[in-house]
């Protein structure tokens, strides 16, 4: 049988697993912490155990522009998890207990802006929302008005693009929980008279609050570290928040380490926070327990005369989400210099910025890094999770708690500090790994670790271990039983995380700002690049072939990769 | 049974994850990712040169031409290689063997690269090009000492020790939207861009760190910089119009062009000029004179990986035929003193005189000053 039991080779096991990620999880952040208590520059980050200050933190916290900033973080944190919530939670009420026309067209829908990188979106918003140029403005302006409808560079518009990227993300949660949810409440309310809105609202609501209170944390946490709306959006209107205060730090002249340092460490503590709450939330949901053993069918709600509002909204929120960005990108990859549409422009209209893509060697260096890069990182973790689980879900040995929790770490840890962790270890020492792809490679193993062990976990609980017995009690080897039963068996969820880390691995910006280099550029810094030269043709035509290139990929692999996360 | 599977899955999860670091270790070691260099036999590379592009010693010129064929790459790395691949055209012609590895990015983050890099002990960079103001904030002991082939046709005082020849002019002024702005309204003198008919349609860019340091040793005399009249100068410029921040390297002139904004308050004179000429779009030079200049150039790392074909692509980007390809591509004055292209014309029609800021100001700790206060405008600015 395949379990193991404690013993000096279950002990080998935890080391195999366990130091690996001691070294790529402790390390990196206890460098990270060391060298906010150090006054360094460039040759002297490391570990040293000199130049010990507290003036990276008296600085930071003594300057009344760091309240202001965490202020800021805090507004766009709420502002965002609100809207996210509103946009992908309503969706997910309508899809999941409504009978709205269009669900299964819907539910695909919702997946698409999850493979859009949040650079892309935040630089299409800014097309189709500057002041004086913006697509919508204009329109807006040529129908009367005196004022821009919203500017891209101010809080409710950041607030806005970044709930459109966490709308998906809130729809899948909120769509699962509402999906697996008993309905026999509701339908005693119903007998009992209540109306829609009454049951909706005190009902329903109420028995997925859990499940709402952690998709809200889980979406203010996200908004804390994310990097790409404030930067684009933020940054233009003076609204700094942690990550671009961390991200300017380290541009100064010379760079400010230690306050990026410093500034870094605040927010893993205060994400750290988060998740800690978000973990005590989940775990009281056991007194909100609506699942049982019993069979039911969740509920489906006539929608009535408000059908009509609900296809609105399916079509607004296609058309926010999908629609606008993506026919603006298109349109700026059709100009050789952005112009707003118009009959002198439309005779402008060219394909060569495509040709350009394909001419220029750097850009299909870049692709090639990307492709290679997505692919050995999903491939790596899924090779990781799928060890980690059998070991964490079968391996009867002591100790295997710390693996799940020492896989579950790099969560806790805002991908900008993570960026910035790992870029203090590799200029910590000599090695030929800095500058490279793997410096790319190894972080987003680690950062990715736990996505890729939610869906193993998942994946390996529903797969029973009667069948590895009878493998072994066949004869079969454990690396036979492993590669012929358990892969076999957990083919879907290999597909469907593999699938969603290649995703991740092309849009996440964060670390690849602080780590890619001219050798290692890869698709998200090159997206940012050619934005700071005001480079949009060639911008849009990239970003159009990434993206029908990604959403090839999710369409075929996509009704796995929803199943996995929903 | 069981010993051996626990050996075996302690063995594999250790190849799987401790292995990953190696083999990219290993993997890292070689290029694999660029694609492989030319292999053009060395006698079309005879038959493609007809002169040598430096201007002096030609047997030299043949020594270093064959060392640098052996190493079959460069790695230049430019703030300034925006449109590289145009420029260096005649020298991709001239060198056909040679493969020429771009990097165009911001000032501030090749120098973070390459020290990163030598911290790590990594060199990936042979041929640097920043502009003078960030040489200041480089550590030269990167750099090698080089004897700059065409130094004579330069004037003296436009070296960093040996290690930095500043080649280029970069005149900085401002630009405007010329369908935007047009006639009288077009301002005439930097005094001018503090009227407060121009809030809420200028803009001011994050990286406009030398602004500053710039007006300072515009307003300043015999070698003294006038930070005060500087400092208040752009106080009240941002305390009158508001400019909108943008965060962009050389974008805010294509959103200038696009009319996103009327007047972009600190920008290279000569890449509105260029954008017009060559692009279409409606941006023009604010016609300031004197138009305070910095300079721009390179240094070739001390541990190039490939010194030879370093030098060659410097000794060509600093010879006649290279300035002239340089200047009529990037529009950039050259410092060369048979080199002539467009952008000199353009200047002088326009009445626009450089005024050539002497490049010792540009110590770290002006520049350091000068950033300070900018950031401090920029991030108070809402």
């Amino acid at each position: 049988m395949p379990a193991m039991k404690q013993g000096k080779h279950g002990t080998y096991i935890l080391l195999a697993l366990g130091s690996p990620l001691v070294i790529l999880v402790v390390v990196p952040l206890f460098l990270l912490l060391l060298n906010s208590f150090r006054s360094v520059s460039t040759g002297q980050v490391g570990f040293a155990l000199d130049r010990f200050t507290l003036h990276n933190y008296v600085a930071a916290y003594s300057n009344a522009g760091t309240w202001t900033m965490l202020t800021n973080s805090l507004v766009f944190a709420v502002g965002s998890t609100a809207g996210a919530f509103f946009l992908g939670g309503a969706m997910a009420f309508l899809v999941e207990r409504t009978d709205i026309p269009f669900r299964r067209f819907t539910y695909g829908m919702m997946f698409v802006p999850l493979i859009i990188p949040g650079m892309l979106l935040a630089v299409a918003w800014v097309l189709l929302l500057s002041p004086h140029i913006g697509l919508i403005n204009k329109v807006w302006m040529t129908m009367g008005a005196n004022a821009p409808l919203l500017t891209a560079y101010s809080m409710p518009a950041m607030w806005f693009v970044q709930s459109t990227i966490g709308a998906p993300l809130t729809f899948v949660l909120i769509g699962s929980a509402l999906r697996r949810m008993d309905s026999a409440l509701e339908e005693a309310a119903i007998t009992c008279g209540a109306s829609k809105v009454k049951v909706a609202t005190q009902i329903t609501a109420r028995l997925i609050m859990p499940a709402i209170a952690g998709v809200a944390l889980l979406q203010f946490i996200l908004a804390l570290e994310a990097l790409e709306v404030p930067l684009v959006l933020g940054l233009d209107s003076g609204l700094w928040v942690f990550s671009t205060n961390i991200m300017i730090a380290f541009q100064d002249l010379p760079p400010n380490y230690g306050l990026g340092f410093s500034y870094s460490v605040i927010l893993i503590l205060l994400t750290m926070c988060g998740l800690f709450i978000y973990q005590k939330v989940m775990k009281s949901a056991d007194k909100y327990v609506v699942v049982t053993g019993k069979g039911y069918r969740p509920r489906i709600m006539s929608l009535g005369k408000l059908k009509a509002l609900g296809v609105t909204y399916q079509v607004l929120f296609a058309l926010v989400t999908i629609v606008l960005p993506l026919s603006v990108l298109v349109w700026a990859s059709l100009l050789r210099n952005y112009q707003v549409p118009s009959s002198e422009t439309i005779s402008q209209v060219n394909l060569n910025n495509y040709v350009l893509v394909f001419a220029r060697s750097d850009i299909v260096r870049m692709l090639v890094n990307t492709v290679i890069l997505a692919s050995v990182v999903a491939g790596g973790v899924v090779v990781l999770s799928l060890l980690l689980s059998w070991v964490i879900y079968r391996a009867r040995i002591r100790g295997r708690a710390i693996l799940d929790t020492l896989s579950f770490l790099p969560y806790t840890i805002p991908a900008i500090a993570m960026g910035i962790a790992y870029m203090v270890v590799f200029l910590s020492f000599k090695n030929p790994i800095y500058g490279t792809i793997w410096i790319l490679v190894i972080a987003y193993v680690v950062r990715f670790l736990p996505y890729g062990t939610r869906f193993t976990h998942s994946g390996m609980t529903q797969v029973h271990k009667e069948l590895e017995e009878a493998a072994k009690v066949s004869g079969a080897s454990f690396w036979t039983m492993f590669l012929r039963v358990v892969v076999p068996l957990m083919k879907p969820t290999i597909i469907g995380c593999g699938l969603y880390l290649f995703i991740l691995s092309v849009k996440i910006f964060s670390i690849a700002v602080f780590l890619s280099s001219p050798k290692s550029m890869v698709f998200s810094m090159q997206i940012y690049q050619l934005w700071q030269e005001g480079r949009f043709g060639v911008l849009g035509a990239l970003a159009v072939i990434m993206i029908g290139s990604l959403g090839i990929l999710a369409a075929l692999g996509g009704p796995r990769m929803g199943k996995m996360l929903g | 049974m069981k010993n051996r599977n626990s050996l075996l899955l302690a063995g594999v999860t250790s190849l799987v994850t401790f292995t990953l670091l190696a083999s990219l270790v290993v993997g890292c070691a070689k290029p694999t990712l660029t694609s492989p260099a030319p292999t053009r036999s060395a006698s079309s590379s005879a038959t493609a040169k007809t002169t040598s592009p430096v201007d002096s010693k030609p047997n030299k010129q043949a020594q270093l031409e064959a060392a640098a064929q052996k190493e079959g790459s460069v790695a230049y790395w430019a703030s300034i290689a925006i449109d590289a691949d145009k420029y260096l055209l005649k020298f991709k012609q001239r060198y056909p063997w040679l493969k020429v590895d771009v990097w165009q990015a911001d000032n501030q983050l090749i120098i973070e690269k390459v020290r990163g890099e030598a911290a790590a002990g990594q060199y990936n960079a042979d041929l640097m090009g920043m502009s003078s103001d960030y040489w200041s904030t480089f550590d030269t002991s990167l750099l090698a000492d080089y004897e700059w082939a065409n130094a004579s046709y330069y004037p003296p005082d436009t070296f960093v020790r040996k290690s930095v020849m500043l080649a280029y002019v970069i005149p900085m002024g401002a630009a405007y939207n010329s369908k935007l702005v047009t006639g009288d309204k077009v301002p005439k003198a930097w005094e001018d861009m503090k009227d407060p008919k121009w809030k809420g349609k200028t803009a001011a860019s994050l990286s406009s760190r030398d602004a500053p340091l710039m007006l300072a040793a515009l307003w300043g005399s015999e070698g003294k910089l006038n930070w005060d009249k500087s400092f208040s100068f752009w106080r009240d410029v941002f305390k009158e119009t508001k400019p909108r921040s943008v965060n962009l390297y050389t974008g805010p002139v294509k959103l200038l062009g696009a009319g996103e904004f009327e007047l972009f308050v600190y920008s290279p004179a000569n890449v509105p000029i260029k954008e017009k000429l060559d692009g279409g779009l409606p941006t023009d030079a604010v016609p300031f004179s004197p138009v305070p200049s910095k300079t721009t150039g390179f240094g070739i790392l001390k541990n190039a990986p490939h010194p030879n074909a370093a030098r060659l692509l410097a000794d060509w980007l600093t010879s006649a035929e290279g300035a002239t390809e340089f200047s009529e591509v990037m529009f950039y004055p050259s410092l060369h003193k048979s080199a002539s292209a467009r952008v000199d014309r353009a200047f002088k029609e326009k009445a626009m005189n450089l005024y050539l800021v002497n490049p010792s100001v540009f110590t770290a700790e002006n520049f350091e000053k000068s950033t300070a206060f900018w950031n401090e405008l920029m991030q108070a600015n809402k």
